[in-house]
């Protein structure tokens, strides 16, 4: 590992840490002014970038490319600035586990959203 | 009202409003898949976007391990489709915006558990109004960038291997077969 490569690892071992501390606090500097719920789907985030993060860790340490585990991460940074933004605008923020069941098809449970939370239901 | 240009339709399944670089079209058996092209993505150095009809139904893909069902397309000569959330999702014009899913694995990974929130909260946005799709763009084929052939591996439309089943417009009486198919295998 050049010394590069060694200024990259350090970065993104601050990375983490900062990145869990935000988990742990809820820091509200994380997303802007609405801040992460824990257990809210931009708390599911920051846990998958950190996720991506080790990966690219661990690819870094092996002497193999990063590159496309740290464009996941990038990708999930982005969609949790939308979601940021979407909130500001008074959107809910919908995790899986907020759908109900709302009937059946081929014997499996169908989920959409919960009532009320659409207008053309 | 949408504007659509004048260019001579084909075999096209949808009609877009973007300009891929290359759409690639792969034929099984009778069906047709039309795999819309980038080079180079938001962060990623090429994309490859797949729709296909199953049963008459209009298919895409999100983030891998999504099928898509647009049951209610807005339909002019063809249904409309646009590329959307920076990534080039594809996201077709729906008369309705109701959504629903069905689980084929009973447990999501992080990611895919991630990625299916952030899709349902568009939706949401969508409903809710906050979000609109424009209304004023030119729609066009794409047959004069259609190159037959096969895609890398990694980016082939598996249709059979899709983990959550995402249906927007109305819930149908029936699925097509190969979801059918599919719902049944995985349990």
């Amino acid at each position: 590992m050049d010394s590069a490569d060694a200024d990259r690892l350090l970065e993104i071992l601050g990375l983490v840490g900062r990145l869990e501390r935000m988990l742990e606090t809820g820091s509200q500097q994380a997303l802007g002014s609405g801040g992460p719920a824990k257990g809210g789907l931009e708390s599911d985030g920051l846990l998958l970038i950190r996720e991506y993060v080790k990966e690219a860790v661990y690819r870094f340490s092996a002497g193999d490319d990063a590159g496309s585990v740290l464009a996941e991460a990038l990708s999930v940074a982005r969609a949790l600035r939308e979601l940021g933004a979407l909130a500001e605008r008074g959107v809910e923020i919908i995790r899986p586990e907020d759908l109900v069941v709302v009937g059946y098809i081929d014997g499996k449970p169908v989920y959409s959203f919960r009532p009320g939370n659409s207008p053309n239901r | 009202m949408m504007g659509s240009r004048s260019t001579r339709l084909g075999r096209e399944i949808v009609l877009i409003d973007k300009e891929p670089e290359k759409v690639f079209i792969e034929k099984t058996g009778d069906r047709e898949i039309h795999y819309f092209y980038w080079r180079l993505d938001l962060y990623k150095p090429f994309d490859y976007e797949p729709v296909t009809l199953l049963d008459g139904f209009l298919c895409s893909r999100y983030h891998w391990k999504g099928l898509v069902l647009w049951t209610e397309p807005v339909v002019r000569d063809k249904p409309l489709m646009t590329f959307a959330l920076g990534v080039h999702t594809p996201l077709v014009y729906s008369r309705k915006w109701q959504v629903f899913v069905v689980y084929c694995l009973p447990e999501l990974t992080l990611s895919e558990s991630f990625w299916l929130g952030f899709y349902l909260t568009i939706f949401n946005a969508l409903v809710k109004g906050v979000i609109k799709l424009p209304s004023d763009k030119a729609f066009h084929g794409y047959m004069d960038k259609a190159v037959e052939g096969k895609v890398p591996e990694e980016y082939r439309f598996r249709l059979k291997e899709w983990t959550f089943l995402i249906i927007v417009g109305s819930l149908p009486e029936k699925l097509p077969s190969p979801v059918s198919d599919r719902l049944r295998e995985c349990g």
